[in-house]
């Protein structure tokens, strides 16, 4: 038990230092920052507290909102994600959502795309929406959501293979 | 108790859930002034439609009221129409010059005691209101518009600690600036008025037409009290209000159209 929060607590410092020192200053064409700190929330245990969790995903928003300097769109963002989390799980695996770790456990490689799709899309759908926070640049929004969505989630797949070795 | 606290024990996700997101919502509110304006603006038009509402019922429960008022203004008015006319044909058709019109509106949300005071009225963008316009009610001044959204515009009140309009005494040429005397809700105080005036208690306040938001001669109020004070140069005056900032209801807006060249004529100096 002590070994799983520790594991915890690494991962979530090493996530948030990747975020604010490598990946905020890729600028892809100019504008792309993929986003990759969502992972804490992606492979958070199924079967652990979801109270915890939520105050965690929280914290997780809040500290790199704080450290990049943002208005509070990452606390947001992370703070609906946390809590919707359960119904994304039930969408995406279905009889197999019991499963603590099922996006890697999962045999159905289309179950374990879209769980991570749904969860990138919906956090970076937010992200963006509070950022512009105006309904006149809906497709900016759009644009930004999309374009980040393909690149966070290249990333995330290749650095969801490493935890299965 | 027991109860409400199984309960809480039992949603205590959501709970959580929802005292973060208002955490987080304060957070985003105090540290960008892009999000802050906007949640403002979104604010004023929800304000705007809960008052509307609460007033519609209000309204409909007074209209017996109301009507007696409207018929007995609609009296005055003809009675000035037909003096007009009698003057009109007397000075042989010369045409007096009055870049003002009117929009009418109805006030939604009255605030009237704190400090600073601001009412919302059920006109906006769309019906033409500007920044910057004034706002008459039929016998007095109500304020200055500050704030426009589509469809409702929040105005500074009369009785607002920030605001100072141009009047003067009726039937003499002693120019002041009247503003709210913090005491009393239709108390105002006058001030720049010499001390060598020959004023008296009664005398009818009108406003003085020397600022682009209202034309000259529109009754405010009538001086209750008079003091000389000592050493000063000055009286300090105290003036009562002929209608009371807690009665209003409708209200005109007064456009200027002259508005563009009297801007035009200040940027140029």
């Amino acid at each position: 038990m002590i070994n799983e929060n520790l594991k915890i607590f690494f991962q979530f410092i090493s996530l948030i230092l990747a975020q604010i020192i490598v990946l905020d200053n890729i600028n892809l064409f100019g504008f792309l920052n993929p986003i990759i700190y969502i992972l804490f929330i992606i492979t958070y245990r199924f079967d652990q507290n979801q109270t915890l969790f939520i105050f965690l995903s929280f914290l997780l928003g809040l500290t790199i909102d704080l450290l990049t300097q943002s208005s509070g769109a990452n606390t947001i963002s992370c703070l609906i994600l946390s809590y919707i989390r359960p119904f994304i799980i039930n969408f995406s695996f279905k009889i197999n959502s019991d499963m603590p770790k099922a996006y890697i456990t999962d045999p159905k490689i289309s179950n374990r795309i879209s769980y991570i799709f749904s969860i990138v899309l919906i956090h970076h759908l937010i992200y963006f929406s509070v950022v512009y926070f105006d309904i006149n640049s809906i497709i900016l929004i759009i644009k930004y959501t999309f374009l980040t969505t393909i690149f966070s989630i290249i990333l995330i797949w290749t650095l969801i293979s490493f935890y299965k070795s | 108790m027991q109860r409400i606290i199984n309960a809480l024990a039992r949603n205590k996700n959501t709970v959580l859930f929802i005292l973060l997101l208002i955490i987080s919502l304060y957070f985003l509110n105090s540290r960008s002034y892009f999000h802050q304006t906007k949640i403002a603006k979104l604010s004023l038009s929800i304000s705007g439609i809960l008052n509307n509402l609460s007033s519609n019922i209000i309204r409909y429960s007074n209209l017996n009221k109301e009507n007696k008022l409207l018929i007995q203004e609609n009296l005055i008015l003809k009675s000035d129409l037909i003096k007009n006319k009698n003057i009109e044909t007397i000075k042989s058709k010369k045409e007096i010059y009055f870049p003002f019109s009117l929009i009418n509106a109805r006030i939604v949300k009255n605030n009237y005691n704190k400090k600073e005071n601001f009412v919302i009225i059920n006109k906006g963008e769309k019906d033409g209101i500007k920044k910057e316009m004034g706002v008459i009610t039929s016998n007095g001044i109500v304020g200055i518009i500050n704030n426009v959204s589509k469809n409702y515009s929040s105005i500074i009140s009369i009785i607002n600690s920030n605001i100072k309009i141009n009047a003067k005494i009726k039937n003499t040429n002693y120019f002041g600036a009247i503003g709210w005397s913090e005491k009393k809700i239709n108390i105002m105080t006058l001030e720049d008025i010499v001390s060598t005036a020959k004023i008296s208690i009664g005398d009818t306040i009108i406003s003085g037409g020397m600022s682009s938001y209202f034309p000259s001669n529109l009754e405010i109020g009538k001086i209750v009290t008079l003091k000389k004070e000592k050493n000063e140069g000055y009286y300090s005056i105290e003036v009562e209000l002929f209608n009371n900032p807690s009665q209003w209801e409708y209200v005109y807006v007064i456009k200027n159209m002259d508005i563009m060249e009297i801007n035009n004529l200040e940027g140029k100096n």
